[in-house]
């Protein structure tokens, strides 16, 4: 296991190079001299010139790059043009938000989407199935933002029961900020809950049709324990894929699920960044979410090696090769 | 009695095993046509669908309800009328979403079979770029990419394109890796056919259907893309109306008038259901293990 382990962290290494590599491009390539950008308009030629040393962009592009990849290697993500602030500072301020966020939509999720797709296969073509299945593909297909403000029209303006903005206070209670969890985080579960009801349903209905789920009912086992002990532990390999593909896209959602609940997190922020033209910000935390993307997926791949053993043992090019 | 003929007994059941024939019998499937071909006649013929044109404001008619006589769906904070600016959203949706899908999977099925058929050192940097493009997500790199291109119609498509990139590579790799180890491809080869011919004669047609199947669901995502940088500000600027920008400017008068916002966000949730339907009927449609 360790040998896997340690062989998928060789792996990741060129796509981190990569992804390094395209975030420094695009810092180059958007219009305008960051060093401009950051003392503005009013700023003489000689500070900007002295901004400019400073940033390193009077180097050539290789030894640019060279300075960029030490700094990502020493944690350095740059600095906000707009809060003159160090990016990595920023960041361990707000990622934290967003953990709490993706946390609680993933558990959500997974406590909806994952009984309703076992109980749909087991009851195929009842009218649960019909009803769970047809919401599930409605779920998926929901731009999360337009259901965000829907959510916010229902349970915020026209009922009252929710707070529709913000994160709420600790100093008022674990509840306020309890209470100010719920819509976000119901709306971004909402797409992965319906993800993994839809494959759940799909795998263990190729589970429950095999010879051997047959064996365990003929040998008299209760239901429940063919159904979860039987079935779902050899259903869980697909579902675990999806599981990691949702987590890793939990962070895009993010994005927009934060925009519009207005959460304190590195989507707002990368939002705000945006319309404010902090490019040094909008790239340092787009670095960031990648980074944790890849770490995210090596993670999900480790879990599905442990889960199914025969993956420990497949050849990379094999892997590859159906991608 | 008749005798009954083998061959058109044969040929019924393949007429019937058909990916069409199969594509027919699923009632999903035949829902997401539906609604797919209704959006994309409302794009071409918007101009003779549109009671009004989607950009003439009426300062005296602004923030009408749903339901009021000559605007059934009311009009915005400009007086404009919703069904016709929807109905013109629809243009950019279904162009936006073609246009994605064809930079996306051109580009996408080029590196992929370059990366498949030459493999060594050009597969490696190749997918390695593909991988590294992988990890940003799918919303962010767009963003990026809008950043870097500045807004446009077209900076749109291309910026959704070239996101879109990654997934056909790989499927077009993997698919060329299979194709190009069958026997019918090494004869073509070993009797001297140029790597031109072979790619486009024997190999592309073969890699196809699941690059087809891709695409199909590969629209509603660049659908919602688009919608996706259009809410935040990055994409179609108005006045030219596009379901994103009219819901994110609904979104500014959601406690007034929320109609802006809830039957823009229906247009793109239907648009997006009818081709995810139509995509899951293409893809079983195509699968073997479905015959």
């Amino acid at each position: 296991m360790l040998k896997y382990i340690l062989k998928r962290l060789v792996e990741i290494l060129p796509t981190l190079f990569v992804v390094a590599l395209i975030t420094f491009f695009v810092t180059r390539i958007i219009p305008g001299d960051p060093a401009s950008v950051m003392l503005g308009p009013q700023a003489s030629v000689e500070a900007v010139e002295k901004m400019r040393v400073k940033l390193g962009l009077n180097e050539s592009i290789p030894k640019q790059f060279l300075i960029y990849m030490n700094d990502i290697l020493h944690g350095n993500f740059g600095t906000s043009f707009y809060y003159n602030e160090p990016v990595t500072l920023l960041i361990l301020e707000r990622f934290p938000n967003t953990v709490i966020l993706a946390a609680a939509s993933m558990i959500l999720a997974l406590l909806v989407g994952i009984p309703i797709g076992v109980i749909s296969a087991t009851k195929q073509y009842s009218i649960f199935d019909y009803v769970t299945m047809v919401l599930a593909l409605i779920g998926v297909s929901m731009p999360i933002f337009w259901l965000g403000l829907m959510m916010v029209l229902t349970f915020s303006v026209n009922l009252g029961w929710l707070p529709s903005t913000g994160m709420g206070s600790m100093s008022k209670g674990i509840m306020d900020v309890i209470k100010h969890l719920i819509l976000p985080s119901v709306c971004l579960a909402t797409i992965p809950a319906a993800m993994f009801a839809r494959i759940t349903r799909s795998s263990m209905l190729d589970i429950i049709r095999q010879d051997y789920i047959k064996t365990a009912r003929a040998k008299g086992l209760r239901e429940s324990v063919v159904i979860w002990k039987h079935a779902f532990k050899n259903a869980l390999p697909p579902i675990i894929t999806v599981v990691g593909i949702e987590l890793a896209s939990l962070l895009s959602g993010a994005i927009l699920t934060e925009t519009i609940f207005s959460w304190p997190g590195m989507g707002k922020m990368v939002v705000d960044a945006i319309e404010k033209r902090d490019y040094g910000l909008v790239q340092g935390s787009v670095l960031f979410i990648a980074l944790i993307y890849v770490i995210t997926n090596l993670i999900v791949d480790i879990l599905y090696a442990v889960v199914n053993p025969r993956i420990r043992y497949t050849k990379t090019s094999e892997r590859g090769g159906g991608a | 009695m008749e005798m009954i003929d083998e061959n058109k007994l044969m040929q019924l059941e393949r007429k019937a095993n058909s990916p069409w024939a199969r594509l027919k019998r699923n009632k999903t499937a035949v829902i997401g046509m539906v609604i797919v071909i209704a959006a994309v006649c409302m794009a071409i013929f918007a101009p003779l669908l549109a009671p009004y044109d989607p950009n003439a404001m009426d300062i005296s008619k602004t923030f009408l309800k749903p339901g009021t006589p000559g605007h059934i769906l009311g009009t915005d904070e400009f007086g404009r009328d919703l069904l016709s600016r929807i109905i013109y959203g629809s243009r950019i949706s279904i162009l936006v979403a073609a246009g994605a899908t064809l930079v996306g999977g051109t580009i996408g099925i080029i590196l992929g079979i370059i990366a498949g058929y030459k493999e060594g050192i050009l597969d490696t940097v190749i997918m390695r770029f593909m991988d590294g493009m992988f990890a940003f997500p799918f919303v962010l790199l767009s963003i990026v990419l809008m950043t870097v291109l500045g807004q446009g119609l077209e900076n749109v498509i291309i910026a959704i394109g070239i996101a879109n990139v990654p997934g056909y590579a790989r499927i077009a790799r993997g698919q060329v890796l299979v194709v190009k180890g069958e026997e019918y491809c090494q004869a073509v080869k070993s009797l001297g056919a140029s790597d031109f011919h072979l790619i486009f004669n024997h190999i592309i047609p073969n890699i196809l259907s699941p690059v087809i199947v891709y695409a199909t669901m590969n629209l509603a995502g660049s659908i919602i893309s688009e919608a996706t940088l259009s809410f935040l500000g990055l994409g179609i600027q108005p006045p030219t109306a596009s379901w994103g920008n009219i819901l994110r400017s609904g979104r500014d008068y959601l406690l007034t008038s929320p109609h802006i916002a809830t039957y823009s966000g229906l247009a793109i949730l239907l648009a997006v259901l009818g081709f995810n339907l139509f995509g899951d009927g293409i893809r079983d449609a195509f699968d073997p293990k479905m015959k």
